[in-house]
Parts: structure tokens; sequence; C-alpha cells
């Protein structure tokens, strides 16, 4: 059984071989053409936020420019905010860039990520502070989330046609540490429609739909469920994971899993990385239903992801 | 008193033109400009600060929250200046040098002004020597320190080492904060206190200066 079959039935819901490791039953598809940030150097992104890159952060990461708000008030950002065109860029070309980058076809899946979702995009644009306040103009914050959605549709339709990608990951974190960053029916009152209608979207294109949310956003994993979210990625265990794991273990992927804030440090020994990947898969793989890694994807400090899937790979046998 | 009960309730809501209205009204009427502040504003926000700590209410309530008490403090501060009034102390807080977050650390700041604490936010990406040169400039007797990141929460420890080098740790108490934190770090690296929330950072702070 190659890694890419073991995995199918992680998302089957099928009991697989060995834990799939991310790191390798995968293989993350780039497409800096979609300018949700510029990466690796200042710019402006496709919506006219301005990025710095930190020339200090280990993974050349950009962030947006300190005190950068387009606006203050979200009932005005139709004059503000014109959706670029997934279509305007050469698919062509990114496709046979993914099949030059994607070699190894036949034995991983391939995934692409969309880095921004509606909740971090409309924090970039306006300010964190900006936007969060600006969650109580409902209606407008709606409306917003909605034409978001319908962009990031879009573009799931010309990666399926073009690279052919077996899973989207839609990036958009909605809990800190302690909590979501809104009411759980706020969330559901703005988000969760938007939500299904890209998970379906993705579905049936034919690709699984994973969304990435770090913090604490138990209250919600339920709805996520409901509405067809087929994976979880981050999985951080401020949550109760023994529970969830329990009451929706067969109907959601777990991916991830591994607590960056235990191994993404300089100070974490080569045994509290091991021994986070075993607790990671104690508490999340039983029968299956776990993809393995960071869940952060890539950690910052060097030698981290290796370490997490030698440790997987020896301690995730079924 | 009413009035100041309808200046807490509409803060708590975060009605911030309510608020404005409210409290000039109440300066109309002849009320205390500290009595305000105290009892109005700073009772509302503790109400905020507890729910928002028993995770009842989410970050947007507590910013809508301290927008209008600031909306409502920006007319007593003049009369309160003029009053020769005092704050109950001086902290300065940032987010560590390498790190970029800043909405923990400014709802931090946003509880500690609401408790009538004066603070001096020194921003983001903050050296270990400038948390100290400012404590020791604006006599400062709390630092707060905030990292969201396990590679920068390391400069912490800078904090309180260059507090030491300058001969001013046992004028100064230093608290740290932020996703990575714990109170085991906060042990290893000699600070005076951890709080995992900004409600409850505000409490301690405000313990810390009682001694």
């Amino acid at each position: 059984m190659t890694e890419r079959e073991n995995m199918q039935l992680v998302w089957d819901h099928k009991r697989p071989g060995w834990v799939p490791m991310m790191t390798k039953a995968s293989q993350m598809l780039i497409t800096p053409e979609i300018n949700d940030r510029p990466l690796f150097a200042d710019g402006n992104d496709w919506f006219g936020v301005p990025w710095e890159l930190d020339p200090d952060n280990p993974q050349f990461m950009t962030h947006v420019k300190p005190g950068f708000s387009m606006f203050d008030d979200i009932t005005e950002w139709k004059d503000y905010i014109t959706f670029p065109k997934m279509s305007s860029l050469n698919w062509e070309m990114i496709g046979g860039r993914t099949k030059a980058m994607w070699a190894d076809k036949e034995n991983t899946m391939g995934y692409v990520v969309c880095n921004m979702g509606a909740f971090e995009k409309i924090n970039a644009i306006m300010g964190f502070e900006n936007g969060l306040c600006a969650l109580y103009d409902t209606e407008d914050y709606i409306d917003f989330v909605n034409a978001y959605a319908d962009y990031r549709i879009e573009e799931m339709y010309y990666v399926k046609k073009y690279m052919d990608a077996d899973f989207m990951m839609m990036h958009d974190d909605w809990g800190n540490q302690n909590n979501l960053f809104l009411s759980p029916d706020l969330w559901r009152e703005i988000f969760k429609e938007p939500e299904r209608r890209m998970a379906e979207a993705c579905r049936n294109l034919g690709m699984h739909y994973m969304h990435h949310s770090c913090g604490y956003i138990e209250p919600i994993v339920g709805d996520l469920v409901e509405i067809g979210v087929e994976s979880w990625h981050s999985v951080s265990p401020v949550n109760d994971l023994a529970k969830i794991k329990a009451e929706y273990g067969d109907k959601l992927v777990f991916a991830g899993g591994v607590d960056p804030q235990v191994t993404d440090r300089l100070d974490a020994s080569e045994e509290d990385i091991r021994k986070e990947v075993r607790r990671c898969i104690d508490v999340l793989g039983k029968d299956g239903g776990l993809l393995c890694g960071s869940a952060v994807m890539f950690s910052t400090v060097q030698g981290v992801d290796a370490l997490i899937e030698d440790e997987g790979t020896k301690y995730g046998k079924y | 008193m009413e009035l100041l009960d309808q200046i807490s309730e509409n803060l708590q809501k975060g009605k911030a033109k309510a608020v404005k209205e409210l409290v000039r009204q109440a300066i109309d009427e002849g009320i205390p400009a500290d009595t305000i502040l105290n009892e109005g504003l700073i009772s509302g926000m503790d109400v905020i600060g507890a729910k928002f700590k028993a995770n009842e209410i989410f970050v947007p309530e507590v910013l809508i929250a301290a927008r209008a008490m600031n909306m409502g403090a920006a007319l007593l501060k003049p009369i309160l200046a003029e009053d020769g009034a005092k704050t109950t102390g001086k902290v300065c807080i940032g987010t560590v040098k390498g790190d970029l977050h800043d909405i923990g650390k400014n709802l931090v700041r946003m509880m500690l002004e609401s408790k009538g604490l004066e603070v001096i936010d020194l921003g983001v990406d903050v050296t270990a020597e400038r948390f100290v040169e400012t404590a020791q400039k604006e006599g400062c007797q709390i630092i707060c320190c905030s990292a969201l990141l396990t590679t920068t929460m390391g400069v912490m420890a800078d904090v309180v080492k260059a507090a030491k080098d300058a001969g001013i740790r046992d004028q100064v108490k230093i608290m740290i904060g932020g996703a990575p934190v714990t109170q085991a770090y906060c042990q290893q690296i000699g600070a005076d206190a951890y709080t995992p929330d900004a409600a409850t950072a505000a409490e301690v702070a405000v313990a810390l200066l009682k001694g």
C-alpha cells in the first residue's frame, strides 16, 4: 500500500495501515500567483494590504505593516475592495509547474492551501481591532464573507482543473489560546453558511475539504462536521480532544495535532518532541482518523519536523 | 446612583456615544470626576473583565467596551488633571523583540487602564533594554511583557536580566503572558507573575502594587 492509498483510507474513515505523516504522505502544491500575502519580500497583496518581510523570522514570513488600516467602517467595504479574478491567472502554466513539483503523485496526495480565510483577510485589511469590532456590523460583514467565499470557490474550480489536487486546506484562525475570537452564535450567524458553501463546492469538484484553525474552537467543531467540513487541521490540545475524538472521530479527520508550543521551541529536547508526537497519536490516532504533523504545518526551529516525522513513523503503527 | 449605573451598563454594551453623553451629563450635574470614573466607567469594565475571564464574553465585546470607556474617560481626563488626581500606579507594556502580535498586549493595556492605572504602551518588537530604560525614566512600578511565539519568549528572560543589571530589579515587578508562556516558565526566568488572560493580569497588577 502506498502512502497515498493509506492516507485515502483515513479520508474514507477506514482503518489505515499506519498513521500517515503529513510531511511524508502529502505534497503541498504552491500557488504564489494567488497573492493572499506576499512571501519572502515586502509588497502589497491583491487587496492592497502592505506586507513587510521580517528578516528575523526563521520562516521568512511577512506581516501586515504595523498600524495599517484601509478603512475602519466595514459598511464601506465595497468602496475599497474589488475581488481579483482567478480567471486572470495563467493556469496552464501553474498546472505545468504543478506536474513538475508533484513528481511523486502516485505515492502522495497533493493539496493547495488557501492562505487566508475571510476573518483573517478582513483583519489584515482593517487592522485586527477594527476587524473584530466590525463583527457587530453583522449584515455588512456577512456580505463580505459571502463574496470572499465565492472568490475562493472560483479558485477551487481552477485548482481541480489545472492542478488536480486531492484536497484543499482553507485557513481561517477563529480561535485563540483561551477561546473563540467571537461567540459561537455570532460565528454561526456570519461564517457557518459561507463555510458550508465552500466545503460543498470543494467536495462536488472531487476534492476533500480541510479547514485549518488554530486555537480553541471546540464549541463549533460539531457545526463544522454538520456542514461537511471533512477535516480540521491544527487541532490544538487547548481543546478537549479526547472528548471531540469520541464524539466526532467517525466523521471528522484530524490533521496536524502536534503542538508547536511544545515542539517548536529552542529549549525543546528531542525527547520533549518525541513525547508530544506520541501524545498526539495516542489521543487522536486510535483506529485511524489522524493525519499527523505539526499543528502549524511547518516548524520554525530547524530539525523539528524531521523528528516529528521520524517519531510518528516509528510510533504510528496499527 | 442611577446615572452612574447607566454609564456602567452602556459601557458594558459598548455603546460609546451613549457613554460619552451620559458622562457629560454627569459632569454637568456636578458629580465629581473621580466618582464618575470609579463608579461608572471602571465598575463597568470590572464586569467586562470578570465576564471575559469566565469566557462568558469574547474579545470583540471587550474591545467595544474599552472604546466606550476611552470616550468617556477622555472627557474626565482634563478635570482629573486639574483636580490633581493621582493614578494608582504606572506600568509599561509591550510585546517583546522579534514578536509583532499585539492583540493580547492591547487587551491587557485596556484592562490595566480600566483599573485606573497609567499605562505606557511601548508597542511591539520591544527590546529588553527599552523596557528597562522606560521603567527607569518614567518611574514604572510594573513591566508587562507579552510574547506569542515560542521563539521570542526567551526575550522575557532578557528583560529580567536587564532589570537586574540596571539595578532596578527590587523596584519593579515583571509580569509576563502570551500563548506559549506558563507559570513554570515564569518561575524559571525569575519573573514576578504570569497571568493567563487580560482580566487576571489587571487584577494581579493591582495586587502587586498594593504589595
